[in-house]
């Protein structure tokens, strides 16, 4: 008798564990991100974060905010020219990623502007962005990607 | 037909008139020589006659600025170690801060260097830097700021080139590429 209520509950265990495995710790193979970077400016500067998102999947995504431990505060920022004067305005709604789309977060665009860095960075480093979306029926999802640091000289 | 063609040599020859073919916008005699009374990064007041002898660009902007003002610097910077050392040394970038109350004569020295040796970072009293804009029909403002204190600067996007007799020459958009502010460069140490 208590060996087969082991049996079941072992398979109960099993089930849920497998269910919980294929709904969260599945790699996410819709979400794509390309050359995720950080560039470094001297002192403790507000620093610009910089990569491709791809949306592989059939929804729509909403980039809705970014977060670090290494960073205070962190705001997606679009930079933009009008009248040969430059600004940058925070993007408060988030930037849509439409389903099969590709958006580039790219110097003198959108980026992410980072700020009150916790400690110093140096190029090479590696630092965990976790980047917060949200899909047209507002299921959140995130992604932990880890950003290099490069130079803001050009090669 | 003979004389549409002639017109059309002519108004082609007119066209490139100053023989010169550039990535920026000529503006040579549209705007006033370079004049300005600023602050360099050691905290001394400068102005353009100390740079005379120099080909001089100049860009507006402010150092917490995290993407539009790095990405024009560093094209810049890798346009200028592209050039001969002695065409080098005698072309200055000028950055002028229009956010002076956040950028110090230090913070400036500090930023300037890690872009290149030719940089000078230069700012002044409100006064000073409404003098230099205005004589260069360009603006600049703050936005409110933030709950932390933190404000966007808006600034002129365009890069202002001068010969070496400090005459205005150039108005060099942001988003040409390095080998095109190279090319520009390299001729406009040739006038």
């Amino acid at each position: 008798m208590m060996k087969k209520t082991f049996a079941v509950l072992l398979l109960l265990g099993l089930l849920v564990g497998g269910w919980f495995w294929s709904v969260s710790m599945q790699p996410d193979t819709t979400l794509h991100i390309d050359n995720p970077r950080i560039r470094l400016l001297p002192g403790e500067r507000p620093l610009a974060g910089y990569f491709t998102i791809h949306n592989a999947g059939d929804h729509d995504l909403r980039l809705v905010s970014a977060s670090s431990e290494r960073f205070g505060r962190i705001m997606i920022h679009a930079s933009s020219r009008s009248n040969g004067q430059s600004r940058m305005t925070e993007q408060a709604e988030g930037v849509v990623i439409a389903a099969g789309k590709r958006i580039d977060f790219a110097p003198g665009g959108l980026h992410l502007m980072l700020l009150q860095a916790q400690q110093p960075l140096a190029i090479g480093d590696e630092v965990m962005l976790q980047l917060n979306l949200v899909d047209s029926d507002a299921n959140a999802r995130s992604i932990e990607v880890p950003f290099t640091v490069i130079p803001v000289q050009l090669p | 037909m003979k004389q549409l063609i002639q017109i059309l040599l002519l108004a082609s020859l007119v066209g490139c008139g100053t023989g010169h073919d550039w990535h920026g916008k000529d503006i040579s005699g549209l705007m006033p020589d370079l004049a300005f009374t600023l602050t360099d990064e050691h905290g001394d007041e400068v102005t353009a006659a100390d740079y005379s002898g120099n080909n001089i660009l100049i860009y507006f902007g402010f150092t917490q600025c995290p993407d539009i003002c790095p990405t024009a610097l560093a094209k810049l910077a890798a346009a200028m170690r592209k050039l001969p050392e002695d065409v080098q040394q005698r072309t200055v970038i000028l950055f002028v801060s229009v956010d002076p109350d956040r950028d110090t004569p230090a913070q400036l020295g500090e930023y300037t260097a890690a872009f290149h040796p030719r940089m000078i970072g230069l700012t002044g009293s409100q006064q000073q830097l409404q003098t230099l804009t205005r004589r260069y029909r360009i603006t600049y403002g703050y936005d409110k700021p933030d709950s932390a204190g933190q404000y966007n600067v808006s600034h002129s996007s365009a890069i202002f080139a001068f010969d070496r007799a400090q005459q205005v020459r150039l108005l060099l958009r942001d988003d040409l590429g390095v080998e095109q502010l190279y090319a520009d460069i390299l001729q406009l140490d040739t006038l």
